[in-house]
Formats: structure tokens, sequence, C-alpha cells
């Protein structure tokens, strides 16, 4: 069962979900969340996009 | 770092002289050199931030219209559109053509002076949470929290980028 929203992934744990530095159960909650929304998945993948062009502008 | 800030060569060289000047007045009360690199960088920081103030040559972008809007019960609409802005499977040298690099630059450039900040000494040098916090004078958190939705606000402004390219 999902157990956080998009607005908790998104602006809660995102950043800290990509510096790895998340503990292991809201590792788990977040990839729970991400395995049933694609908008989410969506928005992860081209939010590290943009965190690497930033490194090589 | 003064350049990023500054956008201008002249400014960032009288940024980095004024660095220096100070620094040679001050060095006999450096101790160690890892205090002198964050010296460095703080004073540098600082000075450019005063410098770009007084000559903000463009608009800054409202940082709020850049953030992801969700739904009463804290989802987003799982509408089609989500999907097609999807960018982050297009190759490399689809993306990260000379015209993004210039739009990557463009809208670092709009932000809002402290998110502008924060993404260049942390995305673009490298340095740690941390470190970032120690120059410019706040905490950690506030640090994280202004990065965070700094990259959110890039991320917007590429999907938007990505999208027009498409439509065109």
């Amino acid at each position: 069962v999902d157990t956080i929203t998009c607005r908790e992934f998104i602006v809660d744990l995102l950043s800290d979900y990509v510096e790895s530095i998340l503990g292991p159960e809201a590792i788990a909650d977040v990839e729970r969340h991400l395995a049933e929304c694609a908008p989410c998945r969506a928005y992860l993948a081209t939010y590290k996009r943009t965190v690497t062009f930033t490194r090589e502008a | 770092v003064a350049y990023g800030i500054t956008r201008s060569e002249g400014d960032a060289e009288e940024v980095v002289q004024d660095v220096f000047l100070t620094l040679f007045r001050k060095v006999e009360s450096f101790e160690g050199r890892a205090a002198l690199g964050s010296w460095l960088y703080r004073v540098a920081t600082n000075a450019a931030l005063i410098k770009r103030r007084g000559k903000r040559h463009q608009a800054e972008v409202k940082l709020e219209d850049l953030l992801p809007q969700f739904r009463e019960d804290g989802h987003r609409d799982s509408d089609r559109t989500w999907l097609l802005a999807d960018w982050s499977q297009a190759p490399d040298d689809e993306l990260m053509t000379e015209e993004t690099c210039a739009v990557v630059q463009e809208a670092i450039d709009a932000l809002p002076e402290h998110y502008r900040a924060v993404v260049l000494l942390r995305d673009m040098e490298g340095l740690s949470n941390e470190e970032v916090a120690a120059i410019l004078g706040e905490s950690v958190v506030s640090v994280k929290s202004r990065l965070h939705r700094a990259r959110m606000a890039l991320r917007e402004l590429l999907t938007s980028h990505y999208a027009s390219v498409r439509a065109s």
C-alpha cells in the first residue's frame, strides 16, 4: 500500500533520496510510491538529470 | 564563483582583486589552508552578491511559479502530460547541446540571488552542504532547502525548453 503522497515524495524526501541519505524506512516508502506512480518516476529521472546538467553546464 | 554570480567578467575581476587585497592585508591571521579556502569562498561569494545587487540586468524568476503543484490530497494529476514531459530517457547528445547549456546557464542566472549562490557553490563548485552553509553563514537545513527548490525550478525550466524543442 502506498504510504506517501506525491507532495511528500517531491517536497520532503526527493532531495535526501537522491543524495542517498534517507533511512531504510523512508527509502522503502519512497520506492513503494515510485512503483505505483509514473509521474513521480518521471519527476525523479528529470530532477536527477537536471542536477547532472547543472554540474556540466 | 565571482563570475557565476555577477555574470560580468569586469565585475568578477574586481571582486577577485578585492578579495586578494583583503587576503594580502589579513594573511597573517590565518592558521591553516582549510580555513583560508573557505574564507576565500565566503568573501568572494558575499562580494559578488553585493556587486550583483547593485547591477541587476535581468529579471529574476519567481521561484514559486516553477515549483510543482499538487491536488488537495497531495497527489499529482496522472494525465499524459506528465509522461510526455519526461525527457530523461533521451540520449545525452540530443539533450546536452550547446543550446541546452545556454538554457541551463540562463536559467541559473534567472534564479533569485541566494538560490543562485547555493547552486553555484553546491552543484557547480562541488562543495558540501556544510561548506556552503559556513560560507553563506546559514544553517545546513536552509542550504538544503534552497538547493532543492532551485533544482526543482531548474528542472521545470528545462522541461519547458525540451517541450518547446519537441513542438518546433
